[in-house]
């Protein structure tokens, strides 16, 4: 359901996680929607932290195409992936701030490297102070290893910008950063070339950075010396060293480099065939644990098919319920508990500002339009009747569910909750002739407030297409009711199903703009977010996302302050005032849904962050 | 009693049977074959599940009335009972119903398509084994070189690039069907046109067309309808997979192929109702449809006829 992913900390390219066709294989025939419906987003609860009974080893599912393809955690955009990233590299490398805390928008201060950044010089110099952490092989985590992590960047996209995943020319590390430098060895101190939002800087770029150990990696060969990395020569040499270690995937666990670590684990094994690998505890780890720390086993699956038989075969002990097995949760509850969450980001059918086929463009450039269209979309009833209860409404570019200090006052309750009656209201108010069953036509061409508005002549007509993504399934659930309930006012959709990597070759206004006539609307699934949600390179008017060309001179101005003023509140009122204007059609988020055995226990947030694509085995433990 | 009895019987060496076995009436092709394919309990099994599932999606509707287009999100995948005799569908529609509307979309694909098809390719073979020559092999090469092309491919591009609606479909799909037919009726001509009514045709100066028209494509049309049941099946299996691919038809029109698509995915949680039903309608339009070809087939063909 995210396959698009934004720039920033908690931002990679994501797998599409999507409902596929199932082998047949008869179970109860309860039909209905029989499973258990939780308010507030969450599917099922974590239960409470049980006594600690010993360790052993867990086995945990790897999602189909979810494998880790690069262990250097300098990652290029092709092997990125919150798979890649966050259950593969982070268990080994830790970033200086880890987000999120559990399910909820926060910094999980424990399990940081770093203290909070410290600002100054009107929000143009950070100082990062580092924590008393050691890598595996005794050597403290100095300030310099943040700071060789930094080079790195700057190295690999210089390279080619496609090295790093979550580049952004001109935005953020490392080209932001004009000049580093390291008072003692727990401190550094970045000067940035323009003031910037910190909460921005931080959440979005500076938590990311995953110090990386320096005295055993800062070489040009296996046997070289250790180079001095502030060297950009030498920095591009290192780098260029360590990526080609990385493509070499068969000695991933046999590479002393690697072996290298400040996380949790130790790779041991890596099956550069199916993905498959073993991690035993790091005994040097600085952070918080397990009062013993049980050793990790990653199965890949070739299906969710595969992976769910597996689950209720209870032959792993962490795993996923694809989403149109949800019915059949309380078949493994009895053996796991379970717990659904939706990410942070956003799904959204996508409008085309750019689409002149039939005056599209001038009609969905009016805000009357877009909130009459979005008085079309029952997301409760989504939630229930498709999602079986697993997810959150969402209203704007910040959903409503998982809860954060940036959801704005209006993304809480709908702004246009589900009313065809007043859908049809309000195109009458502003010179459309409705015909519920048949088209619409605009009787009153204008610009005043009545009028059907600018660019819109007399007997323009309500019909347009929309363009869905075939997988997962809800999407054309949720498009079959958009569509009867426009039909309802006399908004004709013709539909038009597609695959994902052909919609977004295709229909893109900012790659394909010679396409822009072929498509009004579009839904291929949606964007995840960092805990920080700006939608920068989304709807601002050069945003290398903007997929439908939306500008709007105000949503600009918005997402600029966010990134660069040092209001905090920024970032709300952009979210704020995009919930507004509506510039897509903003959709309900889907909870992805998490199992592990009910013998496995610990912190509960180490299991809700699972459903951010975290994983935190270090604080599981087996209970008897 | 045998013909050898018979004669061992008959006094006097009465009357003679020829060696061919009894005589009747003298009946017309056309009779001939129609008693035939009645004779054929297969055929005739075949011929009943298809007028069965034209009435059931055609007429159906008239009779049965759930609702296929508003959705309704409170009474999603509901398993049969009272209120919908074969549950609903994920999007709250009355699967029933949706199997009668689903129906009318992909039996209306699949006989345009086989007709376009028929159409097309006879008159293709017709002119290609008419003329002869380097008229011949030129068409037959461009039938060649289509063949190779896999239809669903073709069919799965232009359905992405344009959009399927019945109509384009059954163009679409029979603008591939022409094919085989083209090949059969050439084979048909090219035994046809030293037949002395043809040869006589021409020197009465009959032109070329209407000699197609009134001489060898009647005289084709056996194989021509034996090749349309098939075609109609072929089509059903193709519209279904690419339904099932998700680019078939779209709402607010259904074939069989989306409604199995839709439903496979929820097969492990016992909604059989979304799955079995369908897939039997399409098994059983398809068997129907060739134990129909093969009946045809056997009646048209002499040497096939059981004596």
């Amino acid at each position: 359901m995210r396959p698009f992913a934004r720039t920033g900390a908690k931002a990679a390219i994501l797998a599409v996680v999507g409902a596929t066709a199932l082998a047949a294989c008869g179970s109860s025939p309860s039909g209905g929607n029989s499973v258990q419906l939780t308010p507030n987003g969450a599917f099922g609860k974590v239960p409470a932290a049980a006594a600690f009974g010993h360790a052993g080893t867990i086995t945990v599912a790897e999602p189909p195409g979810a494998t880790p393809t690069w262990i250097f955690p300098v990652t290029p955009g092709a092997n990125g992936s919150v798979f890649t990233a966050y259950s593969f590299q982070y268990l080994m490398w830790r970033p200086l701030n880890f987000f999120p805390n559990g399910a909820s928008v926060s910094e999980d201060k424990p399990m940081s490297i770093a203290n909070d950044p410290v600002w100054s010089n009107g929000d143009k110099t950070v100082s990062i102070t580092l924590k008393n952490w050691k890598w595996s092989d005794g050597q403290p985590i100095t300030s310099a290893d943040a700071e060789f992590y930094i080079d790195m960047l700057k190295a690999a996209v210089k390279v080619s910008p496609a090295d790093y995943s979550n580049y952004t020319p001109g935005v953020g590390i490392p080209d932001q950063v004009v000049s580093m430098s390291t008072p003692n060895s727990h401190t550094l101190v970045i000067n940035l070339n323009k003031t910037v939002n910190p909460l921005w800087f931080f959440e979005n770029d500076l938590a990311a950075v995953q110090p990386l150990p320096a005295h055993a990696w800062a070489k040009a060969s296996a046997s070289g010396p250790i180079l001095d990395f502030t060297n950009p020569a030498n920095a591009l040499k290192i780098y260029n060293f360590l990526a080609a270690q990385s493509k070499s995937t068969g000695t991933y666990a046999s590479n002393p480099l690697w072996q290298v670590v400040d996380g949790p684990y130790k790779l041991t094994a890596f099956n550069n065939t199916t993905g498959a690998y073993t991690m035993a505890p790091n005994t040097s780890y600085s952070g918080p644990h397990a009062a013993k720390v049980s050793t990790l086993q990653a199965v890949p699956f070739t299906s969710d098919t595969a992976e769910f038989n597996a689950v209720k075969s209870g032959s792993i002990d962490q795993g996923y319920v694809p989403f149109t097995d949800l019915p059949q949760v309380k078949s493994i509850e009895s053996t796991y508990n379970v717990f659904g969450f939706p990410d942070f980001g956003f799904e959204y059918v996508t409008y085309n500002f750019k689409d002149t086929t039939g005056d599209f463009n001038n009609i969905i450039k009016q805000l009357y339009f877009r909130q009459a269209f979005a008085h079309l979309e029952d997301e409760p009833g989504y939630i229930t009747a498709f999602f079986h209860g697993a997810g959150g409404q969402g209203y704007g570019p910040v959903p409503r569910i998982p809860v954060s200090p940036f959801t704005p006052a209006n993304a809480t309750t709908d702004p246009y909750p589900f009313s065809v009656s007043t859908a049809a209201s309000i195109l009458k108010a502003h010179g459309w002739t409705v015909t519920p069953g048949g088209t619409d036509v605009c009787s009153k061409p204008g610009t005043a407030s009545t009028d059907c508005g600018a660019g819109i002549p007399a007997g323009t007509r309500l019909a347009f297409n929309l363009i869905w993504n075939t997988s997962p399934a809800i999407i054309g659930q949720q498009i079959t009711d958009l569509v009867d309930q426009a039909k309802k006012v006399g908004i004709n959709i013709t539909l038009k199903s597609d695959n994902f990597n052909h919609m977004i070759a295709t229909y893109y206004d900012v790659a394909q703009p010679k396409n822009d006539n072929l498509w009004a609307m579009e839904d291929f699934g949606g964007f995840s977010n960092s805990t920080y949600p700006t939608t920068n390179g989304i709807f601002n008017t050069t945003g290398t996302y903007n997929i439908g060309g939306y500008s709007n001179p105000e949503a600009n101005k918005l997402i600029a302050a966010s990134t660069t003023s040092s209001n905090p509140a920024a970032v709300k009122a952009e979210a704020s005032y995009l919930t507004q204007q509506q510039p897509s059609l903003f959709q309900p988020n889907v909870d992805l849904i998490e199992v592990w055995k009910k013998a496995i226990s610990g912190p509960p947030a180490a299991f809700e962050n699972l459903t951010q694509y975290q994983l935190s085995p270090e604080f599981w433990y087996f209970t008897k | 009693m045998s013909n050898i009895d018979s004669l061992v019987l008959s006094p006097l060496g009465g009357a003679r049977l020829p060696e061919g076995g009894d005589v009747g009436p003298i009946q017309s092709g056309w009779r001939l074959a129609v008693r035939e394919f009645a004779s054929n309990r297969l055929a005739v099994l075949g011929s009943a599940i298809l007028v069965f599932f034209l009435v059931f999606c055609f007429a159906g509707p008239l009779f049965y009335h759930g609702q296929t287009i508003n959705t309704n999100l409170l009474a999603t995948n509901l398993p049969p009972g009272a209120g919908h005799l074969l549950g609903t569908t994920s999007e709250g529609f009355d699967e029933l119903a949706l199997l009668m509307r689903g129906g009318q979309a992909s039996l209306e694909v699949a006989f345009l398509a086989a007709a376009f098809g028929i159409v097309l390719g006879s008159i293709w073979g017709a002119v290609a084994g008419l003329v002869g020559g380097i008229v011949d092999s030129v068409m037959m090469r461009i039938v060649d070189v289509f063949l190779s092309i896999p239809i669903l491919f073709v069919v799965l591009i232009i359905a992405v690039r344009y959009g399927p609606s019945v109509l384009s479909l059954g163009l679409i799909i029979g603008g591939y069907y022409w094919l085989v037919p083209a090949r059969l009726v050439r084979g048909e001509v090219l035994t046809l046109r030293t037949r002395d009514f043809v040869s006589a045709a021409r020197i009465a100066g009959v032109r070329p067309w209407r000699l197609i028209g009134r001489h060898l494509i009647p005289n084709a049309v056996g194989v021509m309808i034996v090749n349309v049941t098939f075609n109609v099946a072929d089509a059903i299996l193709l519209v279904a997979a690419l339904g099932y691919l998700g680019f078939g038809l779209q709402y607010p029109t259904e074939d069989w192929g989306d409604m199995l698509s839709n439903g496979i995915g929820y097969m492990q949680d016992g909604y059989w109702w979304l799955v079995y039903p369908v897939g039997a309608c399409i098994v059983l339009v398809v068997m129907a449809c060739n134990l129909i070809g093969d009946a045809l087939r056997d009646s048209f063909d002499v040497r096939l006829r059981r004596r």
